[in-house]
């Protein structure tokens, strides 16, 4: 760099001397550093303590983060926390099933005949907008108030993501590879098995992250409405008697809940994808 | 077995691929089909291959089906066509296990068919690993295992480099001699048509009509004799010069978009 900046006073030299090429660049390769990933986090929740005990934050609106501790624990230990949990992940167990063995029959069929493509396509395309927490008023009137409607709220969530996954999955799938099939007269039923799903896995298991997603925004949104136990009825409690450590505990426990079917999911795609 | 492409027309919209197209491909015989890109050789074979439908024309079989063949008329793809998920020796498997076999006679297929191939240490491997030259030798172990009265080769070697190319048709070669199936080798390569076939098919630009069939009276074993070269030259430039025409043309054509 020196040399190169000599050589603007020295003209007639710059055609003999040496210079080195400077780098360019080789591409923006941004990383994830671990360490300041853990650093930042603590120190959000260092500050937070710090406001709230040195009376920055007054604490009814928003309690220190010992005091959300303590009040998980205390319902840990009561049990309390395992009966709204235990509520919340048997609705979201079935809701987030049914929703998406229905979306993926339904997207094979659309992703396999023109006849439901034809049907499916423009359907999914008029509800899929729509919010599905809409449909639960209409659903407690077909259901019931119990667990039926909640469920079914759920997986209908669930139904259209994965109906979208499971078809664009389906369509990605290189044709040659099903024409390779065809050409040794493979029947239908092991080529949806042995090529369409495999194929279609990496979207589907993309859409299974937006589907989950979508399932606990529902399923707190049904609790609130309508729930004796459960995280979200939890969280409506805890804000009506402005119990906000109990209610900062259950939003805690959403993200948990979050993270860990995060994990699940990044963990199907590492054992289920190594082929790729 | 013989396999008689009749009268063959195929439209793709309103642009016509292939125009009144016969040809027989004869019982054990390699019939190189060549021809400019877009000249419709891949589509002819497809259609021998019954896996398009020709929009008029027919495609018959003459003569015996072999006892041990599952698939009497087997395709072999230019992109290899694997299935990424699958193993090595499970992408071979899946050509057999839709057919009534026992476990041990498909394992005997398979087993066999990587012999063959040289893929009996890669058995267990997934395509992402292997090389072009070896994703296409278990492209050929797959039609190997079903034992093909017809083997339909869809320029096979065209993806890969120059030496695994020449690697590839002395493999290929071997092959043939040893089970003499008749072969329809599509490529735009005529170097690899010399090599290879008894019968050079050139078919036009479109749309495609066959230009001219070239016997190649040579043994393939003794192609590579000093004393036959000035022969094959000679076949080589007559080849050629039917050929380049029409590539220049095919060559600067806009594609429809």
């Amino acid at each position: 760099m020196s040399e190169a900046r000599l050589d603007k006073h020295a003209p007639e030299a710059a055609e003999q001397a040496e210079r080195q090429l400077p780098f360019r660049g080789g591409g923006f390769e941004p990383e994830t550093r671990t360490v300041i990933s853990v650093i930042s986090i603590l120190s959000v929740i260092a500050a937070w303590q710090l406001a709230t005990t040195y009376g920055l934050i007054n604490p009814i609106f928003l309690p220190a983060p010992s005091h959300v501790a303590s009040a998980l624990h205390s319902m840990l230990v009561s049990g309390e926390l395992w009966m709204h949990m235990s509520a919340s992940l048997s609705r979201i167990g079935y809701g987030w099933s049914i929703g998406t063995a229905a979306g993926i029959a339904f997207g094979m069929l659309i992703g396999l005949f023109s006849v439901f493509r034809s049907l499916g396509i423009p359907l999914v395309a008029a509800i899929y907008p729509v919010p599905k927490i809409a449909l639960l008023p209409l659903l407690i009137l077909w259901l019931g108030i119990g667990e039926g409607s909640k469920v079914a709220t759920i997986a209908a969530s669930v139904f259209f993501p994965t109906v979208i996954a499971t078809f664009s999955g389906v369509d990605s799938v290189p044709r040659n590879l099903i024409r390779m099939a065809q050409s040794f007269n493979v029947p239908l039923g092991r080529i949806a098995w042995n090529v369409l799903l495999p194929g279609a896995l990496p979207s589907l298991l993309a859409g299974f992250r937006i589907s989950v997603a979508a399932s606990l925004l529902v399923l707190v949104a049904a609790e609130m409405i309508g729930a004796e136990y459960g995280i979200g009825a939890l969280l409506i409690a805890a804000g009506n008697l402005m119990q906000t450590d109990r209610l900062m505990a259950g939003v805690v426990v959403l993200s948990a809940l979050g993270l860990t079917l995060g994990a699940v999911i990044s963990y199907l795609e590492r054992k289920l994808l190594v082929w790729r | 077995m013989e396999l008689s492409l009749n009268r063959i027309v195929h439209n793709f919209g309103s642009l016509t691929a292939l125009s009144d197209v016969s040809i027989k491909v004869n019982e054990g015989e390699i019939l190189a089909l060549i021809g400019p890109s877009g000249c419709g050789k891949s589509t002819l074979l497809s259609i021998a291959g019954g896996i398009l439908k020709p929009t008029s024309g027919e495609v018959v079989v003459r003569g015996s089906i072999p006892d041990a063949s599952l698939n009497p008329i087997t395709y072999v793809f230019q992109d290899f066509a694997l299935l990424p998920w699958k193993s090595v020796s499970e992408n071979v498997a899946f050509a057999l296990k839709h057919h009534r076999l026992s476990a041990v006679e498909i394992e005997r297929r398979v087993t066999n068919a990587l012999e063959r191939t040289g893929l009996k240490d890669f058995a267990r491997a997934y395509p992402k690993q292997l090389s072009g030259g070896m994703r296409q030798r278990v492209g050929i172990a797959r039609a190997l295992a079903v034992s093909p009265a017809i083997l339909l080769m869809d320029e096979p070697l065209s993806a890969l480099d120059a030496q695994t190319r020449e690697l590839l048709i002395e493999d290929i070669l071997d092959l043939w001699r040893r089970d003499k199936p008749s072969i329809v080798y599509v490529t735009h390569n005529f170097q690899e048509a010399l090599r290879l076939a008894n019968r050079v098919c050139v078919l036009s630009r479109r749309p495609g009509r066959i230009k001219e069939i070239v016997e190649i009276e040579i043994p393939q074993q003794d192609r590579g004799r000093r004393d036959v070269q000035p022969r094959m030259a000679e076949l080589g430039e007559h080849l050629w010069s039917n050929i380049r025409d029409e590539a220049i043309i095919a060559d600067r054509e806009l594609a429809d978009v």
